[in-house]
């Protein structure tokens, strides 16, 4: 038995440090009141602004589990070339599971699809209302931080 | 009519108010526990019922007096009943035992200075001891009478380690007595302030041995083998719920206060201030029972402190330390204090 033991050297060491950690920073966050900014990266909820959107139907090829549904039809331009117009764009968040496939599959430039919005705090009282339109997916993001922001 | 105020009426009034200054401090420890635990733990800990959680303590006690109150259908029920009672009546009677400040009269108020403690047995720490470990029995009970495994090992425990770590605490005590030649606890305190000195001082080994076998015998980490959250549920209060439980909830609780108690008042001078010969003191303005509540707090502090820091002994570590190790070093300690006793003669 060396003295160090006797002198319950490893004990008191114990005691300091657990003392130490009563003045350290909390790492806790009171998240109501407080909340984190996500990563840049976080994949949260989606934005598309539908007029720019070019229909082509990539990411409805890329979505694996087939929630993105995309109809359009076809205009002639003053000019005379052949635009698509989309009717409808709706995704059904209820079954999303946020892989971000159709996000990198989206072509259209500074218009894409997005989940970069930093927004998740999506709970709703009725899950059809997470079925998003051309409408919701504009706006819907928009108008809850706002909504949050008072 | 005298005899009647003195002996009757005035010691209710302080027992009531004890009473209530008590119940005050165990429900507002379970506050300070798991703030100052959350703490250590870099959380933040309840602190959302009222300013800092400063309510909570009142929101715990209406959520368990409003919670059924189960009671397991092959239980004895009258025991089942009896346990949480045994548990905390006994701590809260010793209470009537600790001095908690001299004779005064409250910044002017009465006219007349009154004791600041309810009696002043001539075996008070005798006692204490005693009703200390009459605390053990509700235990024993409830674990028994709830009919369940977990409850069932759990009191066996307990019991077990009563029976090894009360010895050597009561020989700690013992060496104090030495110095201080009585039983009472006031005499106790009269004792170091004749001395000029704590009793940890000289007996800083009994201290040790008093507090180690202290936590132990209120089932504290590390000691809270009865109840070890990881291996039996909740150990003896597996069965309880709603205000059967709050009460072996509060018994702990006012259990730490009586250990904190006698601690302070035979180690460390009860009401005096530190170096009580001091010319310091005297200068200063004198609050009846501040250094007693601030030394009761310290040790309940410390009480948390250990259970953030260390982990839960295995049994036999438990059984090694205080017949190996503890048992031989109090006597140790007792012949010591009383080789010093006969130097000081």
């Amino acid at each position: 038995m060396k003295l160090k033991d006797l002198l319950l050297y490893d004990l008191i060491i114990g005691l300091l440090t657990s003392f130490k950690y009563l003045f350290r920073k909390k790492f806790t966050v009171p998240y109501p009141y407080k909340k984190l900014e996500p990563a840049p990266r976080f994949r949260g909820f989606f934005y598309l602004n539908p007029s720019t959107c070019l229909g082509c139907n990539m990411c409805w090829k890329a979505c694996p589990i087939d929630i993105i549904y995309i109809e359009s039809h076809d205009e002639q331009t003053p000019e005379g070339k052949r635009k698509k117009v989309v009717d409808r764009f709706d995704i059904d968040l209820q079954r999303c599971m946020f892989c971000g496939l159709c996000e990198a599959a989206c072509p259209n430039g500074s218009f894409k699809l997005t989940l970069k919005t930093g927004f998740y705090e999506g709970a709703v009282y009725d899950r059809h209302q997470l079925y998003f339109d051309r409408y919701k997916l504009q706006n819907y993001v928009k108008e809850r931080k706002e909504k949050k922001n008072g | 009519m005298n005899i009647l105020i003195l002996y009757i009426i005035l010691p209710a009034i302080k027992g009531i108010i004890i009473l209530s200054i008590i119940l005050f401090l165990v429900a507002y420890a379970t506050l300070i526990e798991r703030r100052v635990l959350a703490f250590m733990q870099a959380r933040l800990g309840p602190n959302i019922a009222g300013p800092e959680g400063i309510l909570q303590p009142i929101a715990d006690g209406v959520k368990l007096l409003a919670k059924e109150d189960l009671v397991p259908s092959s239980s004895q029920r009258f025991l089942h009943f009896l346990a949480p009672i045994l548990i905390l009546a006994p701590a809260l009677v010793i209470f009537g035992l600790v001095p908690f400040g001299e004779a005064g009269n409250l910044f002017g108020i009465l006219k007349q200075p009154i004791t600041l403690y309810i009696t002043d047995v001539n075996v008070a720490l005798l006692l204490v001891v005693g009703f200390a470990s009459l605390g053990v029995y509700g235990l024993i009970l409830g674990g028994w009478s709830s009919n369940s495994k977990y409850s069932f090992i759990g009191a066996l425990r307990s019991a077990a380690q009563v029976v090894s770590y009360e010895v050597p605490q009561v020989i700690a005590l013992g060496s104090i007595l030495l110095l201080a030649s009585s039983l009472s606890l006031v005499k106790i305190v009269e004792a170091q302030r004749e001395m000029g000195l704590w009793f940890i001082f000289p007996g800083f080994i009994a201290f040790f041995i008093y507090l180690v076998c202290g936590i132990a015998e209120t089932n504290r980490l590390p000691f809270d083998l009865p109840e070890a959250e990881s291996e039996l549920v909740a150990g003896y209060h597996t069965e309880y719920s709603g205000m059967k439980f709050a009460f072996f909830f509060m018994g702990e609780y006012a259990n730490m206060i009586v250990v904190s108690s006698v601690a302070t008042v035979v180690f460390l001078g009860g009401w005096l201030p530190p170096f009580p010969s001091l010319k310091i003191w005297q200068s200063l303005p004198e609050i009846p029972i501040f250094w007693f509540f601030a030394k009761v707090l310290l040790f309940l502090f410390l009480y948390i402190w250990l259970r953030a820091t260390f982990p839960r002994y295995r049994f036999d570590q438990l059984m090694d330390l205080a017949w190996k190790w503890l048992l031989p070093l109090s006597i140790l300690n007792l012949v010591l204090i009383a080789f010093i006793k006969w130097g000081l003669k």
